[in-house]
């Protein structure tokens, strides 16, 4: 049987000579640049309002009031544009769209009627106690049923310790003014405009991670 | 969306024009026509089988669209510490035009003869401005918006008499008056809503209870911009008077407690 050893046994040496001689090798590598296929624009438009701002601000503390700060929101016309004296449902829309199509959700979740039901809800959050309130102007994806405008609350979350507020308000019968000038008399306005006195009473205590109570008491009285 | 009465097709509509009466608060003075108000033949008056459906699923597809010209500038800015600035501005116009869907299926709306809309331009601003001054706890806040007013309508219940003569016949359902709006959208708006609210806050800390004292006053400018008006147009009557305007100029004061 032939085998690997016997071969190697019966083997001749062999003797080669090798010459090699350096030579300057040139290569040419050519690199292009190519943009790399990434989208660095995007139609969304979004603004953050800070807790720190929604308590600051001289609004009735509730989202509708929000939407009147926010250019590209737009209600519709008439006693939509008057002044919040205490929290109330609008419904909200952006240019150029539909009026009702505003949606307002709540940590992402939406609490709103459907579209052309309203679009909004009566239900009133205590946006000063939120983390903050994210506008969505357009360009909005999935996480709405609209691309825009959409009104995010977001709570406030952390550590196990308990939170909790209390907000009172009061609008003095004296420290209302009146425009009924001769020139609104002149307008043909029927009445004078009756001063609104309003007081509001609004609370909440919740363990910061975990769901609270909460609470709104505001009335407007006079007309 | 479009719904259709499939009891009745575009021919079996009449066509009329009203002249608007002489009014010195109507565009021009009043005294013009109003053309292209449909009433539907008395055989079918009050007769329907309505379809929901889509335009482009009529025949002859009619084309109708709503496009949206504008910009909206927003600026949020922290120029320093405790200095907070937040505003924009939105102007845009938007186009409508349902014309071809109105003259093949007139019943979508027989007396509201502006079906091409495009009233111009509607431009809102809004700012929103807080300080806190340092060692004090002291902030100043303040809010500014102005508004356009809504596009108002002169809706002038045009007695028979008015039609008649253009229609040819009496209205169907032996109606007496019929509702029309003399005004195109964006003829005629409303006051323009301006709005200056102020702050005043005092943050007060009590170890963990942090209380912040309020002192809040709207409409500064104590503006009286009307918000509703009478929109029935009688000539020589209250069209226009105000309904609502701007609350007037109030303070509030506030407390909030949290821990």
């Amino acid at each position: 049987m032939y085998s690997h050893r016997s071969r190697r046994r019966n083997a001749s040496p062999l003797t080669a000579c090798l010459g090699a001689k350096s030579r300057l090798i040139a290569a040419t590598i050519t690199v292009s640049g190519e943009t790399p296929v990434v989208d660095v624009t995007s139609t969304k438009r979004q603004t953050t309002l800070s807790s720190e701002l929604l308590t600051t601000a001289p609004t009735a503390r509730s989202w509708a009031a929000l939407t009147a700060q926010i250019p590209s929101m737009t209600t519709s016309g008439g006693n939509n544009q008057d002044i919040q004296v205490t929290p109330q449902m609008i419904v909200f829309g952006g240019a150029g769209g539909r009026g009702g199509e505003g949606r307002l959700t709540v940590d992402g979740i939406t609490i709103g009627s459907t579209i052309g039901g309203g679009g909004s809800t009566a239900y009133i959050l205590d946006i000063s106690n939120a983390e903050e309130v994210v506008t969505t102007n357009s360009g909005g994806l999935g996480e709405s049923e609209v691309n825009g405008p959409s009104l995010n609350v977001v709570p406030r979350t952390g550590g196990n310790s308990f939170k909790g507020s209390a907000y009172l308000s009061g609008v003095p019968p004296g420290w209302v003014g009146s425009n009924y000038t001769r020139c609104t008399q002149g307008r043909g306005t029927p009445h004078a405009r009756g001063a609104h006195q309003a007081m509001g009473l609004r609370y909440g205590v919740r363990r910061a991670d975990q769901a609270g109570v909460d609470g709104v008491s505001d009335r407007a009285i006079g007309a | 969306m479009v719904t259709d009465n499939l009891v009745v097709t575009n021919a079996d509509f009449g066509q009329f024009s009203v002249v608007a009466p002489v009014d010195r608060r109507l565009p021009g003075g009043g005294g013009y026509p109003v053309a292209g108000l449909y009433d539907v033949n008395p055989a079918f008056g009050g007769q329907s089988n309505t379809l929901a459906t889509f335009a482009d699923l009529l025949p002859t597809a009619p084309l109708q669209y709503q496009r949206y010209n504008g910009f909206t500038l927003d600026v949020s800015a922290r120029p320093r510490n405790g200095l907070l600035f937040q505003g924009g501005i939105n102007s845009g116009k938007t186009v409508t035009d349902n014309c071809a869907v109105r003259t093949l299926v007139p019943e979508i709306s027989p007396l509201n003869p502006y079906c091409h809309s495009e009233p111009g331009f509607l431009t809102r601003w809004t700012g929103l401005m807080s300080y806190t001054i340092p060692r004090v706890d002291i902030s100043i806040s303040g809010t500014i918006r102005s508004d356009q007013g809504a596009a108002l309508q002169a809706n002038w219940s045009a007695p028979l008499s008015a039609i008649a003569p253009s229609l040819g016949r009496v209205l169907s359902a032996n109606q007496q008056f019929a509702s029309i709006n003399l005004i195109a959208p964006g003829d005629v708006w409303g006051d323009r809503v301006n709005e200056l609210d102020l702050r005043v806050g005092k943050v007060l800390r009590f170890g963990r209870v942090r209380t912040t004292v309020g002192f809040d006053v709207y409409n500064v400018l104590n503006s009286a911009a009307v918000l509703t008006y009478n929109q029935a147009f009688v000539p020589g009557g209250a069209w226009l008077a105000p309904l609502s305007v701007l609350t007037p100029r109030f303070a509030k004061i506030g407390v909030q407690v949290g821990f």
